[in-house]
């Protein structure tokens, strides 16, 4: 029923998925704690989380352009925002990078608002992107957006606590305790996904193969279950949060790379219809 | 309204891949590119085994994920129910490929020739650089089609107005025609025999249906 792995699609937009979507949930952290501490939005933090924030969303647009067949016609992936979610994704990623820069610049909140919300949509949009694919059927469920949305928000406040501590901003450990129920939606989605009951003979298989049902469940031990554990753990002054920031990363990476290239089989064209069987033996 | 479409007789196909090599004759696809192939198949379990050939091609959906998903709107679907690609402006992203459940697009990354660095005369004759770096795919011969129409000849019934594949078909197993004409051949036989269509469940009501 699921013959092979999609070729098409390798690790550029993998890292289009994981990069981008960290560097773009960094930024919805820092916005969304400002909200509560107005001072994170002071500089060198601003700078710093802005320009991670920019460069990994051009450094995954960048990955997708070397990937496509004619980098020279890249415009036209914006003609059709009404239906296709990879011309949405495009698009905010576009708008975030020119609303951070520019909010930069000029110093206004409200051109950081609208980046933060195209940053939203941004991330959200990369788990639309996938689900859309019919012929994946790991990736076409409705699972699929919310999965690589908490994946890429535990990773993008990770990578902003990372880059808080490193810049001596100790305030930003109060995002410990939000990050670890982050952390438990991220588990809580993930076992939503294995146990999908809406799943398809197809998706059930491609769980099956190769392992990748184990492959997930670390995923999610190394990215999320540990973490939490860390966070648990008595204080080891900065060691904690920082190493805790840093397996969230690498297990926000590793399940997109279970999700994006272990688990993508492809639909087997020859599913015959019930009765055709009955047919046959006649 | 027409909607152009394809009945295949599983019953009478033999698998002998001529619509394969005409329509790679008539479109020029270089190595490992199939707008259409014919697949081996076998279905069952010991003893109720049994080996069929499904001949496979772009189903031409009336709800054709991939016009959905590409970003560039390069797939378009023409009222008669052609989809097809307009490749000027495709960027070959491959999204369409993954939203395509029948495996019927493909990526043409470089220019390949069968025989090593030197084309053949029938590889000559098609000009496929336009395609480089795109996604393609069957677009049911709409060009001849559409010049058929314009001299009087009728899509399934005239060689001149129909798809290539059916013109070569040794064994009569593919039928083209109008669905939504009654009185065509392919209605007729998609009423009067058991027809399905390939992934129902897909929601994407493919223009090609397939005897039993």
């Amino acid at each position: 029923m699921l013959v092979e792995r999609q070729t098409v699609w390798g690790w550029l937009p993998f890292v289009h998925i994981f990069v981008g979507g960290t560097g773009a949930s960094a930024y919805i952290t820092m916005i969304t704690l400002s909200f509560f501490r107005p001072g994170v939005l002071e500089n060198p933090l601003l700078w710093v989380v802005i320009a991670t924030a920019v460069g990994c969303v051009v450094a995954g647009l960048t990955s997708v352009a070397i990937d496509a067949g004619r980098r020279s016609r890249a415009p036209n992936v914006y003609l059709n925002i009404r239906r296709s979610w990879m011309s949405r994704v495009a698009l905010m990623a576009t708008l975030f990078i020119a609303f951070s820069l520019s909010s930069l610049v000029f110093g206004n909140s409200y051109l950081m608002l609208t980046a933060y919300a195209a940053a939203l949509i941004y991330i959200t949009g990369q788990g639309f992107m996938l689900s859309a694919s019919k012929k994946i059927p790991a990736w076409n469920t409705p699972v699929t957006p919310p999965l690589i949305a908490c994946s890429s928000l535990v990773a993008g406040a990770s990578l902003f606590t990372i880059a808080a501590l490193s810049l001596g901003y100790v305030s930003v450990l109060i995002l410990e305790w939000p990050l670890a129920l982050l952390h438990v939606l991220v588990i809580l989605v993930g076992l939503g996904y294995l146990a999908w009951p809406g799943a398809t003979l197809p998706f059930k298989k491609a769980l099956k193969m190769d392992g990748n049902r184990v492959f997930f469940l670390l995923a999610l031990l190394i990215g999320d279950a540990a973490p939490i554990l860390l966070t648990l753990a008595p204080p080891l002054y900065l060691a904690a949060p920082v190493l805790g920031a840093l397996l969230s990363v690498a297990g926000s990476g590793f399940l997109k790379y279970v999700l994006m290239l272990r688990l993508s089989y492809k639909l087997s064209v020859i599913q015959l219809p019930e009765p055709s069987y009955l047919l046959l033996s006649r | 309204m027409v909607r152009w479409g394809m009945v295949v007789d599983l019953k009478k196909c033999v698998g002998c891949q001529t619509c394969t090599i005409a329509c790679k004759l008539d479109n020029g696809t270089p190595p490992n590119v199939f707008w259409r192939l014919v697949r081996d198949v076998e279905v069952g379990s010991y003893p109720n085994v049994r080996r069929f050939f499904l001949p496979l091609q772009c189903m031409h959906c009336a709800n054709p994920p991939c016009m959905d998903v590409c970003p560039t709107t390069a797939t378009k679907k023409r009222d008669d129910g052609i989809v097809y690609i307009d490749y000027s402006l495709c960027v070959g992203c491959a999204y369409c490929i993954q939203a395509c459940p029948y495996e019927a697009r493909w990526l043409v990354k470089e220019r390949r020739w069968y025989f090593g660095d030197t084309p053949t005369k029938p590889e000559l004759l098609q000009d496929y650089t336009e395609k480089i770096g795109l996604c393609t795919k069957c677009d049911f011969c709409m060009d001849r089609i559409d010049y058929g129409l314009r001299n009087g000849k009728r899509p399934g019934a005239d060689p001149e107005a129909t798809p290539v594949c059916v013109n070569a078909c040794i064994a009569g197993a593919l039928v083209f025609g109008d669905l939504d004409d009654p009185e065509s051949e392919a209605s007729r036989l998609v009423r009067s025999r058991q027809a399905f269509k390939l992934l129902p469940e897909m929601g994407t009501d493919p223009s090609v249906y397939y005897l039993w």
